[in-house]
């Protein structure tokens, strides 16, 4: 068991693989279709707020030592909120998860398989994550640590070559679509750091408690810049995706990059490391909702639970027809559901848990107090 | 998957797409494509030793994906654009509106963003039957080539289809297209022994009669929307690339200061300028600063231009010379072209607090009633080897 222990850096590229993920496909893009040109200031906003809120995360975890939130709901309402819990992360990552797969493989077999049959490149993807599950959530972990760090300079190198194409005056004008959409409804754009729903499960992993909170951090300071480089450097470079045209866009920018005369399509070795991201992203998804499975139906071995969490994803990449569809869950069914299950709901119940454990202590201490004064 | 396999030698590679307006239809697409090298060995034995690296396949279509597949139905290979360098649309069918053709290309995973646009005088489908270079057997390479002689020259910018399709989209400013033709189309229009020819007027089309016909990139092909609606010469491409920041280097004959019959030539290393708007009552007030780096080229027997006196007059005439140009340019494209080609949006935009009231304002519609102020400051640092002649 303590094999499975992560140390701060395995945690946090743990974390941002999920951010990662969404940032690839289309995620700068619907950010700059809401707010437009204020796309960055909405992303500085957005990664303020989440600071702030991951401060009160932590707070309200710091009661909680060792315990991940299937135990505090387990605290708050008994094996029944545990179970309902657990339903919950197992089915919506599963379904996002799914989608978002099936999103990348129509992407692959848009622009390299024509002929391929995209069930058949989701099976690809999904026999390797089970594959690699197989072999141990250890080698999940290192393998991803490892990859996220291809993809953090991929992203430079994506920003850093198309430098000089870029208008730094499209950040004009500066309130873009409005101060209301920057601000107030731009709020929602906070789901774009919906990968943080692993701060909520990863607490018991760490090898030491104390690393939380620097996990927490330096995974919004990374998923931040990420978001922010690649929100830029598709908001300078292309006018358009403010207008609401909707396209492949990190894609796109990688294809207008030009390292000199001989390296000009480049954008074949960016589609070989996002593969691997998404691989990446798969496994610890599997992982990790089977790491939970397995603690709340105290099952003896994880094998089974992987292949159902494996045929749960296949379900998902069923149920969308075609491409407008799968837009429109990303778009939308994503969005509000990573809002009610990371802002929402399991932030309520982290709630009760903390005011519970006070009172809890409060009485304790009472009583104490009590029985100390009734002695002497 | 199988299906989706192809070896090289079941392709056939596009370099070049020429699009001109249809007799029976909306469009007549040309498409070069390359001859694998067997297979030029092959018709080499039966033609001439001038025989081409690339044949022309045309087709009439109501659309670009309708032509591909014509071309793929009679073509014993697939037809594959992965390494297509130009996109050339006639000046008819560019006069018409090509916006929806941009879109569909961009559209296209095969081509790629950085294919260039061009405009050509002439029809496509004999731009590309005349595109032969004397010195590159290689059609894909000769065109590549073609494009990055405007680093030397700055007689004509490389316009991509990125380009293209984000001026198209752009509220800052409008699109532009190289502008191409093939030398001695028409012999009236050449002057080449007629000396009052300055490269003023240089432009596609006007270059000397060679014996060969070839292809030939000068100066700018300018839009409002997706229309064509003027073209820029030699000359005012220079300024467009001075006022736009994308200048490199360009060699400029002016007057000489000493000699009124006379041109003296200045190699430009450098030129940067400083551009602003400001909205006044409504309208654009846009303010140019241009600083000029050059060296001198020519030399006489008998001049000694290096003087503190006489650099300081050529720097004056260059001056002079270049602030005229730059005026010409901004008030041909903010009156007569009405198309705001170097982008001055970006500079006014920052007036604006939200993209509605951008779009209200409306700038592509207001540069047509902008005034302009600008300023130049040229400095000759030195000649080349011949300092000082007596």
């Amino acid at each position: 068991m303590n094999s499975d222990k992560l140390n701060a850096i395995e945690a946090t590229f743990l974390v941002i693989i999920v951010t990662l993920a969404h940032i690839i496909l289309n995620l700068p893009n619907t950010i700059l279709s809401s707010v437009g040109s204020s796309a960055i200031i909405n992303v500085l906003y957005i990664s303020f707020l989440i600071f702030i809120f991951f401060l009160i995360v932590n707070k309200l975890f710091s009661s909680f030592p060792g315990k991940d939130i299937l135990d505090v709901s387990e605290y708050v309402g008994g094996k029944t909120l545990k179970i309902i819990t657990n339903i919950l992360y197992t089915l919506s990552l599963t379904f996002t998860c799914g989608i978002l797969i099936l999103d990348f493989s129509e992407m692959l077999k848009l622009i390299y398989f024509p002929d391929a049959v995209v069930p058949f490149i989701v099976g690809i993807f999904l026999l390797t994550a089970v594959i690699v599950n197989k072999i141990g959530f250890k080698n999940v972990v290192k393998v991803n640590t490892l990859i996220v760090f291809v993809v953090l300079i991929a992203v430079v190198i994506v920003f850093a070559a198309s430098f000089s194409h870029v208008d730094f005056q499209r950040i004009f004008p500066i309130m873009g679509k409005g101060i209301n959409e920057t601000f107030f409804s731009g709020i929602l754009n906070i789901y774009a750091f919906a990968g943080l729903i692993y701060l909520y499960l990863i607490k018991p992993n760490l090898r030491n408690e104390k690393d939380y909170k620097k996990v927490g951090i330096a995974s919004i300071i990374l998923s931040s810049l990420y978001l922010l480089l690649s929100v830029a450097s598709l908001l300078f470079l292309f006018p358009f995706l403010t207008t609401g045209t909707e396209t492949l866009s990190v894609y796109m920018s990688t294809r207008a990059i030009k390292l000199g005369k001989f390296f000009e399509r480049t954008d074949a070795l960016f589609i070989l490391v996002w593969i691997f991201a998404f691989l990446s992203y798969l496994s610890v998804i599997i992982s990790y909702l089977t790491k939970i499975n397995k603690k709340v139906w105290n099952a003896k071995h994880s094998s089974p639970i992987i292949y159902i969490i494996a045929l749960l994803t296949l379900i998902a990449t069923l149920i969308p027809t075609n491409s407008t569809q799968i837009r429109f869950i990303e778009d939308h069914i994503y969005k509000y559901l990573s809002l009610f299950l990371v802002f929402g709901y399991s932030f309520v119940i982290l709630l009760i848990g903390y005011f519970k454990k006070n009172n809890y202590m409060a009485k304790r201490r009472k009583t104490r107090k009590s029985i100390i004064k009734i002695n002497n | 998957m199988a299906n989706g396999v192809n070896s090289i030698d079941e392709l056939a590679y596009v370099v070049a797409i020429g699009f001109d307006v249809g007799e029976n239809s909306d469009l007549k697409i040309s498409f070069q494509i390359n001859m694998p090298t067997s297979a030029k060995e092959q018709s080499s034995d039966s033609e001439s030793s001038e025989s081409s690296s690339s044949v022309i396949n045309t087709v009439e279509c109501n659309s670009f994906d309708i032509g591909v597949s014509l071309l793929n139905s009679y073509l014993s290979k697939k037809v594959n654009m992965t390494h297509c360098k130009y996109l050339i649309f006639s000046e008819e069918l560019a006069s018409k509106g090509i916006g929806n053709y941009i879109y569909s290309l961009k559209n296209n995973v095969e081509i790629r963003p950085t294919c260039n646009i061009l405009i050509s005088k002439c029809g496509a489908n004999y731009f590309l039957e005349n595109s032969k270079s004397v010195i590159d057997e290689v059609a894909a390479k000769y065109f590549s080539l073609e494009t990055s002689s405007e680093k030397n020259t700055s007689y004509t910018e490389a316009v991509t289809l990125k380009d293209f399709f984000c001026d198209l989209s752009d509220t800052f400013g409008s699109p532009y297209a190289i502008l191409g033709s093939v030398n001695g189309l028409e012999s009236n229009n050449v002057s080449g022994t007629d000396s009052s020819l300055n490269d003023k007027e240089y432009t596609a089309k006007e270059s000397d009669e060679n014996n060969q016909k070839n292809i030939e990139n000068l100066g700018l092909a300018i839009f409002k929307e997706d229309k064509l609606i003027g073209e820029l010469s030699g000359l005012e491409t220079i300024i467009h690339l001075i006022l736009s920041n994308n200048f490199q280097n360009a060699t400029v004959n002016i007057p000489s200061p000493f000699n009124d019959s006379d041109f003296i030539s200045l190699y430009i290393y450098s030129a940067k300028s400083k551009n602003s708007v400001q909205i006044l009552n409504g309208t654009p007030y846009i303010k140019c600063n241009v600083d000029l780096q050059m060296k001198l080229l020519t030399s006489s027997q008998s001049a000694n231009y290096m003087t503190t006196e006489n650099k300081k007059l050529i720097e004056e005439y260059a001056n002079s010379y270049f602030l005229a140009h730059i005026n010409n340019y901004l008030y041909k494209t903010s009156k007569e072209f009405q198309s705001d080609i170097c982008k001055f949006g970006k500079y006014a935009v920052k007036h604006f607090l939200t993209w509605n009231s951008w779009t209200e304002y409306d700038w592509l519609n207001k540069y047509q009633d902008a005034f302009f102020k600008a300023d130049i400051r040229s400095n000759l640092s030195s000649s080349y080897l011949i300092m000082e002649t007596k």
